[in-house]
């Protein structure tokens, strides 16, 4: 795999999002979850190509639930992390923590 | 309440989505705008939505091309842009590995492609671009028509103009133009120039204007202001070389000094390219009469208006010219006039729109029988490749598959072979630029956005047609079938050669079409140059002079010069004879047709006679030209008496003028009935042969000849200060253009000669239109029987190549050689003939459309078609025999040996 295995934010987001959900992990909560607690509206292809990216890099894998009993339901995709997931989420807090370590914000950023 | 997310946008999500999760992600969304519509409202959701769709764009188009990139399954689908992009390659590869066949190809289809580029470049320049003025559809000609006179075109008079201009309300604005020939003589050599007297509201109606100074105004056109002039940019360049203080000085035309008031801007001549002067059209009110139709009338309409409407609208105008000008209203009537009102372009084009279209058409064939050649070199190529084929079957992949490669191929093939031909077409259309056709607008003929979107359909086309015979083929192709019969190598079914026996049968039958229609062209372009014109065409020199009123103020002037003129030249070593007229033959537009009242002649009321052309010539003209004199006698110097001029007319006009009686002795008048005319009438005291002086397609013309004599006082009639002499040399003509000049400058040192060229030089002129349709049908006739022939060629020599095995049993079996060539050469003729036979039909019905073109030969000559197809023939059992003889000269050792 050729990928660096920085995240992103938006992975960060969507790795964190399915932690925070566990096994009911799918589109829309995530979506809610990042809407939710971080503020940011992400588009659903966003959220979805992020995933794609990180299952392709094994951070992630997917199960397909049965199909949603109603009619034309079809089969639900569930996400969760594999090993590899949690450790470059790890590593992505580890390195925000470090560029952090010792930050004095300016008094005026009242903006935080 | 709907809970269904606005329709549109999920037809749009739909094709942006990245497929693989494009249901997932519809899904989730449909739940997501269910939520939304349940805690905020619908109109809240629905606007959500539609954000979503466009938030979509960015984060999809990267997933796709993410996915692109690092495709660990070429199959899932989703990676055509690859696939495709592995598949160019290989097909490129695939054809480079085969030269010979790919040079072929793309030779054959650069040629095809690139002649039909280049006709529809000219197509497209000539006839299909708007002229360069702005709104040019809106502009029209204005010419009328007396079919009630035997005139069927003549331009506009003032007094038409003048009439429609305030009366019409179709018309936004109109003009007049009248060619002249002008002399610009001052610094440096005298030069004839070709110029345009305009009237004020000319260049406003096209919509041009000068780029220095300024264009004319009411004030140029009246009679009693100085005559200033506008030049064009290429005189502006060359004689004041590009001088920007050029306005305010005096040039010398027709020995008269006027001022430069303006400059046109480049690329703008009318009506010809030549045109380098404009004059202002200055009219005497006693012009402004209902007679006089020599000016070319221009119109721009109303928005919105059609031609059709603008002429109905003139034609209703006409019964009022009766009273307005004074004219009979039964004489309008009886004269039948009325309106023509075209296009401008239409005015530029002349006859030549036809021409081009059936060119245009010709190598439409041309392109037909390319492209099936190499739908036969393909075809022959997917024999060579049905293990292949067959494997890559087994192994799974798809029909449509399979025929896509081969479509491909195909494509690349095509693409090649459309730019290869949009550079055939520029060597084309370039030669025929430099050849010096006089096509008209052929300066403008370029290669556009339009000429490049025909090559790109041209190429597409071709394409489809040659690559889709193989490649259906290809997919049908049985599988075990085609394993069995390449590992057996034997003789193959025929049901396989139809394919390409039917594409060769095309090839010959369109072949046979174009060889028809362009052997019915040569003969007639042959007879048009070998028609008897009725006078001489060889050993003639002509030059043409134009005598400036300042110079030659007075008819005897004019006539003075005119015999001094013989007499010089007629006195120059290496000149038999010499004459001078007012015109020369062959130059369409340049004769004076008048009215012809003959004594005697019954007319009806109000009616006016066929109209003649009335020519004034030296008492040498007939003895130069060679036109015979029939009965009576020719002009002698005391023939100007006054009140008793004679005159000479062509056999046509006897025949037609006095039908009853004899024309020698009778007497005429022109222009006005004897009743109303002067005393002054001509007598007729001989008659001359016919000749075809305006047009060698047509019937001869009627000429009534006046005698130019130095009779002093007693040579009333006008004479045209317009000189052409001719002169009758031994030996080489062109030698004598030195002696010629000279010899007219001896006489006055300031007149510019223009036009010195030979009769010959004319003639071919006139038919250069014709002889260049000629030579591009026979080209193009010359391509159909090379590719026919080399179709038919290769089809054999494959089929022999194929049936090695076959022929080496045969003959082991006891075959003699003359047996199996025959047996080839039965496959040969069978397909041929069929292609002649099809071709015959198409053929007969086909080259009707040339009938219009075509000179004493008719479409349907049966001469012309046996002739053909038998050289058609020929040309198909040469291609048969090849191959025969090489495979009767075939070891049957080495045939029994071949796989």
């Amino acid at each position: 795999m050729t990928r660096s295995t920085a995240l992103n934010d938006v992975e960060q987001f969507v790795l964190l999002a399915l932690l925070h959900l566990g096994e009911k992990a799918y589109g829309v909560p995530i979506r809610v979850e990042i809407e939710e607690r971080a503020g940011r509206a992400v588009s659903m292809a966003a959220v979805y190509a992020a995933l794609d990216r990180m299952q392709r890099g094994g951070l992630i894998e997917a199960t397909l639930s049965e199909p949603r009993p109603e009619r034309g339901g079809r089969a639900r995709k569930y996400f969760r992390l594999r090993p590899a997931g949690t450790r470059a989420l790890e590593e992505a807090h580890g390195a925000m923590a470090r560029m952090w370590d010792g930050v004095d914000l300016p008094k005026n950023a009242e903006a935080q | 309440m709907s809970t269904r997310p606005p329709r549109l946008a999920s037809w749009l999500l739909r094709r942006i989505l990245d497929p693989r999760h494009r249901e997932y992600i519809l899904d989730d969304l449909v739940e997501d705008y269910r939520l939304r519509q349940a805690t905020a409202g619908r109109l809240h959701a629905y606007r959500w939505y539609w954000s979503e769709l466009v938030r979509s764009i960015r984060p999809s188009v990267g997933a796709r091309t993410r996915a692109n990139r690092r495709s660990p399954y070429p199959h899932d689908g989703h990676q055509t842009m690859d696939i495709l992009f592995a598949d160019l390659k290989q097909s490129a590869r695939r054809l480079l590995k085969t030269p010979g066949f790919t040079v072929t190809a793309l030779v054959t289809l650069a040629l095809g492609i690139g002649a039909n580029v280049a006709i529809f470049t000219m197509v497209n320049g000539i006839v299909l671009r708007p002229l360069p003025y702005p709104d040019a559809d809106r502009l029209v000609s204005i010419r009328h028509t007396a079919p009630g006179l035997g005139v069927e075109v003549m331009e506009m008079s003032m007094g038409t103009y003048v009439h429609y201009v305030a009366n019409a309300n179709l018309i936004e604005s109109a003009g007049l133009l009248v060619n002249a020939g002008v002399n610009l003589t001052g610094d440096g050599d005298p030069e004839r120039l070709e110029g345009a007297s305009i009237n004020h509201t000319f260049l406003p109606t096209l919509g041009v204007e000068p780029i220095l100074g300024r264009t004319f105004t009411a004030e140029d056109d009246r009679v009693d202001t100085p005559s200033n002039v506008l030049i064009g940019h290429a005189l502006w360049q060359q004689r004041f070389g590009g001088d920007p203080n050029v306005l305010g000085k005096l040039i010398t035309l027709q020995g008269e000094e006027r001022e430069i008031i303006g400059v046109m801007p480049a690329g703008f001549a009318m009506p010809t390219p030549r045109v380098a002067v404009y004059l202002p059209m200055k009219v005497p009110e006693s012009e402004i009469r209902f007679g006089g139709f020599f000016r070319q009338g221009i119109a721009r309409l109303k928005p919105g208006v059609t031609p059709e409407q603008f002429a109905a609208e003139l034609e209703a105008l006409i019964p009022s010219l009766a009273a307005a000008y004074d004219v009979p209203a039964e004489m309008l009537e009886n004269a039948q006039v009325g309106v023509l009102i075209a296009p401008l372009k239409e005015r530029f084009l002349g006859n030549i729109e036809r021409p081009l279209t059936i060119l245009l058409g010709t190598v439409g064939f041309v392109l037909l029988i390319a492209c099936a050649n190499v739908a036969n070199l393909f075809l022959v190529r997917a024999e060579s490749r049905n293990k292949e084929v067959a494997i890559r079957r087994a192994l799974g992949s798809s029909r449509l598959r399979l025929s896509s490669l081969f479509m491909l191929e195909a494509a690349l093939l095509g693409g090649a072979g459309g730019l290869g031909g949009l550079g055939v077409a520029w060597l084309g259309v370039r030669a025929v630029q430099l050849s010096g056709v006089p096509l008209p607008r052929i300066d403008q003929v370029s290669i556009d956005a339009r000429v490049i979107a025909f090559t790109a359909l041209a190429a597409l086309l071709s394409t489809l047609l040659f690559g889709a015979i193989p490649a259906l083929r290809l997919a049908r192709r049985d599988l075990d079938r085609a394993l069995n019969d390449e590992s057996r190598g034997t003789t193959m079914s025929r049901g396989r050669h139809r394919a390409r026996n039917l594409l060769v049968g095309a090839q010959i039958a369109l072949a046979l079409m174009l060889l028809v229609g362009s052997a019915l062209m040569a003969q007639s372009s042959w007879r048009l140059a070998h028609v008897d014109p009725g006078y001489r065409t060889d050993n003639l020199l002509t030059a043409q002079v134009l005598l400036p009123d300042a110079s030659y103020p007075t008819e005897a002037d004019v006539v003075a010069f005119y015999n001094r003129v013989v007499e010089r030249v007629g006195a120059l070593p290496g000149v038999i004879s010499a004459a001078a007229s007012s015109e020369l033959p062959l130059r369409p537009g340049m004769g004076r047709w008048d009215a012809l009242y003959v004594e005697g002649a019954v007319l009806d009321a109000n009616t006016l006679p066929p109209a003649v052309i009335f020519r004034y010539v030296t008492a040498g003209y007939f003895d130069t030209l060679g036109i015979p004199l029939m009965r009576g006698r020719g002009f002698e110097p005391t023939d100007a008496v006054e009140g008793n001029a004679a005159a000479l007319v062509s056999e046509s006009i006897a025949r037609d003028f006095w039908p009853d009686g004899d024309a020698l002795g009778g007497r005429a008048w022109q222009d006005l009935p004897p009743d109303e005319a002067p005393a002054q009438h001509y007598t007729v005291v001989g008659i001359v042969g016919d000749t075809l002086d305006q047009d060698l397609a047509e019937q001869p013309t009627s000429i009534f000849y006046f005698p130019v004599l130095e009779q002093g006082e007693a040579n009333l009639h006008w004479v045209p200060s317009q000189v052409a002499v001719i002169a009758r040399t031994d030996g080489d003509t062109l030698a004598q253009v030195d002696a010629v000049r000279r010899a007219i400058w001896s006489i006055d040192p300031n007149l510019p000669i223009a036009d010195i060229r030979t009769i010959g030089a004319i003639v071919r002129e006139s038919t250069l239109n014709s002889r260049f349709t000629m030579a591009l049908l026979v080209l193009a006739a010359a391509i159909a029987l090379f590719l026919g022939g080399i179709g038919l060629y290769g089809t054999i020599s494959y089929l022999v190549s194929q049936r090695t095995r076959e022929i080496g049993v045969r003959m082991a079996l006891g075959a003699a050689e003359a047996d199996v060539a025959s047996m080839v050469l039965r496959e040969g003729t069978r397909v041929a003939v069929a292609g002649l036979i099809v071709g015959l039909v198409a053929a007969f019905s086909l080259t009707r459309v040339l009938d219009s073109l075509l000179y004493e030969v008719s479409a349907t000559d049966p001469a012309t078609y046996i002739a053909m197809a038998a050289l058609l023939l020929c040309v198909a059992m040469l291609a048969t025999y090849i191959p025969a003889r090489r495979a009767a000269r075939l070891d049957p050792l080495e045939g029994l040996r071949a796989e």
